[in-house]
């Protein structure tokens, strides 16, 4: 089965990045849509279906925090599990994400298997 | 300090390697008389303090090149910087978390420019390293104060 996924960073090259070492980690990738922000990844969420959610931190306009809030008081939207993707390891950090609703959260720089193993594990939890 | 530097080297090695895919060769000497792009990103909280990365056109454009999975002359316009920018800012926050987990911090958006004076301000942080890498010579430098605000 291949999952559809939105990669949400204001970063344009690193949304290419993330679809590049998805692709290279062997996940079972189908359509791939990209959000350069929290608003544009709602609205990106109502137009199509999508599995799985890859977000940014530190965005512009509407930030990971932002869309997290977002996406728990959306009835319909809110079942769309959400992975975390930062340069910030932190514990706080990642504490308070994971509480805000956040399926996973993996810090920059991460190898391939590590990232595919994090989105199977959500997936499936998600799946449960 | 001598600590943070192998943590440095070490964080470099494994951000370089993992995500954009280049190879650290060894310590090089910094060119001097070279016209280059540096990245600064500066961050309060637990701590305050800032991280560059800086290296020559040439560099940055294979950079680039290797981050996005294109050729050299296929790095559309204005890509360089911004990934040397995504450089700085995964270097920042890798050594940060490596540095202090239990730390608070606000990292802020890098900014890049290619005069003198960021290069000046590179030269003044605490540890400066150089890179020989497969996409060529990168100079990073780090500067972690002691106190700063909470984020």
């Amino acid at each position: 089965m291949a999952f559809s996924v939105l990669i949400v960073d204001d970063c344009s090259a690193m949304r290419s990045v993330i679809r590049r070492i998805l692709a290279i980690s062997g996940f079972e990738m189908g359509e791939c849509h990209f959000a350069g922000d929290g608003a544009e990844a709602l609205d990106v969420l109502r137009r199509h279906r999508v599995d799985l959610v890859l977000s940014d931190v530190n965005m512009p306009r509407m930030d990971g925090e932002g869309l997290l809030r977002r996406l728990a008081e959306d009835r319909e939207l809110r079942a769309v599990p959400v992975v975390i993707v930062t340069s910030d390891g932190t514990r706080d950090r990642e504490t308070r994400l994971l509480g805000m609703g956040a399926r996973g959260y993996i810090t920059k720089p991460f190898h391939p298997e590590k990232l595919r193993a994090e989105l199977e594990r959500v997936l499936e939890a998600s799946h449960a | 300090m001598l600590e943070t530097a192998t943590v440095l080297d070490s964080i470099a090695e494994q951000v370089l390697e993992t995500m954009f895919f280049s190879v650290v060769l060894g310590p090089a000497e910094e060119p001097v008389d070279v016209p280059r792009l540096t990245a600064l990103v500066s961050f309060s909280g637990s701590h305050a303090g800032l991280l560059g990365v800086s290296g020559d056109a040439a560099t940055a454009n294979a950079l680039a090149a290797n981050f996005l999975g294109v050729a050299g002359d296929e790095v559309p316009p204005g890509q360089e910087p911004a990934v040397l920018g995504e450089l700085a800012n995964v270097l920042c926050g890798a050594v940060l978390g490596h540095a202090e987990p239990e730390g608070r911090f606000t990292i802020y958006p890098p900014q890049i420019s290619d005069t003198e004076e960021c290069v000046a301000i590179l030269h003044k942080t605490q540890i400066q390293r150089n890179f020989e890498t497969t996409e060529g010579c990168l100079t990073i430098g780090l500067t972690i104060l002691e106190d700063g605000p909470l984020a």
